[in-house]
């Protein structure tokens, strides 16, 4: 099962009947300050949370979801069910976690489809620039709120790993463990590349322009929303998932049309209908404006090297890459992991064998779930060990972990 | 080769991770016994992880791992060890500069396809360097060569599975001695795990381990 099914599935059904908490902030005249300099709010997060906050306020994790993800991360129909639960390998019997929608999203948190104060109209392309900082500066705000001060861990795949990386860096007292999963300290060339032919789908779709973005109320560019879904879902398989998916099948047919009307093949039959199905979830500017976030990110550029990026960290990581991922292949998380040993940072790096490409941090998989699970519960006793210690210094007892 | 005991991270909380000191391998004790307390440690091939765990609560150590297998992986997951999955050689040449007290080869050569590269290289970032082997001229693996012409059935590893590694104290020695590595401590075990000091030690010798350092140059 490619996962792209369930996660879509999952989201899409929850699209018109969302259940979430909301958390309103940076009220004018206090509005948030961008990485670009501009300024921006309120500032509304919609997020879930899973689990019971304990009284020593330490067992929360932060998840940070995907490019087209949402805050219902577990639970029935969550989007990373398999991997977060109760018993699962993120425990919500042991961990409250929390999800938040990301700024500039379309799942009830403030983004470009959202009212502007200001004219009491939707944003659209009034919507300021936000990036993975900015993201992860509302989290922080949000962590606040809820009277965390300092997360157990913050964990992410893909856009969700750069802000777990972020956090890290943003916030090295906020945090104790960090996982990255299928991520980097910067997209290459070739991933910005897919992402700039999914804008311009969007940005020379008829309605889109017709209205210059501000098509709220009025229509959606669909066909050029699907278009940018349909090539996203190309980078997120790998070869070998869709030969063994789709082969060269026809689709409810035995011989060619010889015609451009249909989809014969069976792989253009589930990109038509990804692509269809993404555009009755999300919105085409929060698509531009989150993809843009992505391209934005680099480390490198920003500290003058990966390396001088992480010289404040004091997080353990975990990062995890996959091995037929080539949207963001192994070489990436590699490099973090590089830059995070050179700094003395303690990091454990897993390359896990797949063939699902980037998908497959999405999808159940034996050792991911034990990595991930054997990580935490060591992060874990780290801590209690710690709380131990203080005990024990008080007391002068003796000690119990060597 | 180190890969025995992997067992399932979800089973085995990291409080009842018991180590045994009667089943700590004899080259650990030695190896345990030369690192002074809180240095940094590199275990190259570190398996699934034992040595480090036995360093990390014995000598208090900060120690780091690299390893191939995911089975490995997991194991030193579990025990909460950082771990680098991967190639030993590819994780060398992401360090760049010495950024380790004592970098460790503990049985790892045969599995290197340029085990003499590598060594060079862990030298590089690494103060010192703790290799051992199993010694081929040891009296036991000749007198089998001698009169049965093969290996004996209990040699650690085939030829199936590992680089020709055909190793022995001496050529060890001489190999140091070419490209100005110093031995600065050594410690040869029998087949009893006994240590053993006499003049004819690469018979007598089955485990090697040796403390290398870069000689300074003049």
């Amino acid at each position: 099962m490619l996962h792209a099914e369930s996660y879509d599935e999952a989201l899409t059904k929850r699209a018109m009947t969302r259940d979430c908490l909301t958390f309103t902030f940076a009220d004018p005249p206090n509005e948030l300050a961008l990485e670009t300099g501009k300024k921006l709010g309120p500032i509304t997060l919609a997020y879930e949370t899973f689990g019971i906050l304990n009284a020593e306020k330490d067992n929360a994790i932060l998840v940070c979801h995907a490019l087209s993800g949402d805050s219902h991360v577990s639970g029935e129909g969550g989007w990373w069910s398999d991997f977060i639960g109760p018993n699962k390998a993120i425990d919500t019997n042991k961990y409250f976690v929390i999800c938040a929608n990301v700024l500039g999203g379309c799942a009830g948190s403030t983004g470009p489809s959202s009212i502007n104060p200001a004219t009491g109209k939707p944003y659209a392309m009034d919507f300021p620039i936000i990036t993975i900082r900015d993201m992860v500066a509302a989290q922080a705000r949000l962590v606040e709120h809820l009277g965390i001060p300092k997360l157990l861990a913050v964990i992410g795949g893909s856009m969700g790993g750069m802000q777990a990386i972020e956090w890290a860096i943003s916030y090295p007292d906020g945090v104790q463990a960090v996982i990255a999963i299928a991520t980097a300290s910067g997209l290459p060339p070739q991933g910005i590349a897919f992402d700039e032919v999914g804008r311009q789908a969007i940005i020379t779709d008829e309605t889109w322009q017709k209205y210059k973005g501000n098509y709220y109320g009025k229509g959606i560019p669909e066909k050029g929303l699907s278009v940018a879904r349909m090539i996203g879902h190309i980078t997120y398989l790998s070869k070998d998932s869709m030969k063994e998916k789709f082969g060269r099948r026809l689709q409810d047919k035995e011989t060619f049309e010889y015609s451009f009307d249909d989809a014969e093949f069976q792989v253009e039959s589930y990109l038509r209908y990804q692509g269809n199905k993404f555009t009755k979830r999300f919105d085409a500017n929060s698509y531009l404006y989150i993809t843009k976030a992505i391209n934005y990110f680099d480390l490198s550029r920003r500290f003058g090297s990966t390396r001088n990026a992480f010289k404040n960290v004091t997080a353990t990581f975990l990062v995890i890459s996959f091995t037929s991922d080539w949207l963001y292949p192994p070489e990436l998380s590699k490099h973090v992991v590089g830059a995070l040993q050179a700094n003395g940072v303690n990091v454990t790096y897993v390359n896990i064998e797949s063939n699902y490409g980037h998908d497959a941090f999405l999808l159940p998989n034996d050792v991911q779930e034990n990595a991930v699970e054997g990580f935490l519960k060591n992060q874990r006793a780290k801590l209690l060990g710690k709380h131990d210690a203080d005990d024990e210094h008080e007391t002068a007892g003796e000690s119990t972990l060597s | 080769m180190q890969m025995m005991n992997t067992r399932r991270l979800a089973n085995q909380p990291s409080h009842d991770h018991v180590r045994s000191p009667g089943v700590v391998r004899p080259d650990f004790q030695r190896i345990g016994n030369i690192i002074p307390a809180r240095s940094t440690v590199l275990d190259m091939g570190c398996g699934d992880g034992d040595l480090l765990d036995y360093l990390i609560h014995e000598k208090e150590v900060e120690g780091q791992g690299i390893e191939l297998s995911t089975d490995g992986i997991r194991a030193c997951v579990e025990k909460g060890i950082n771990v680098v999955q991967g190639d030993i050689a590819e994780a060398l040449e992401n360090i760049s500069q010495v950024t380790f007290d004592y970098i460790i080869l503990s049985q790892t050569l045969h599995e290197l396809p340029k085990p003499d590269e590598i060594i060079l290289d862990a030298l590089r970032v690494g103060k010192h360097v703790i290799v051992s082997f199993f010694n081929l001229a040891f009296f036991k693996y000749r007198l089998s060569l001698l009169f049965k012409g093969t290996f004996p059935k209990d040699f650690p590893y085939s030829w199936k599975n590992t680089y020709a590694s055909i190793l022995t104290l001496k050529d060890f020695r001489a190999y140091c001695e070419e490209h100005g590595i110093g031995i600065s401590y050594e410690i040869l075990l029998d087949q009893y795990g006994k240590e053993i000091s006499t003049l004819i030690d690469n018979w007598r010798t089955q485990v090697v381990v040796l403390v290398l350092q870069r000689n300074r140059k003049e």
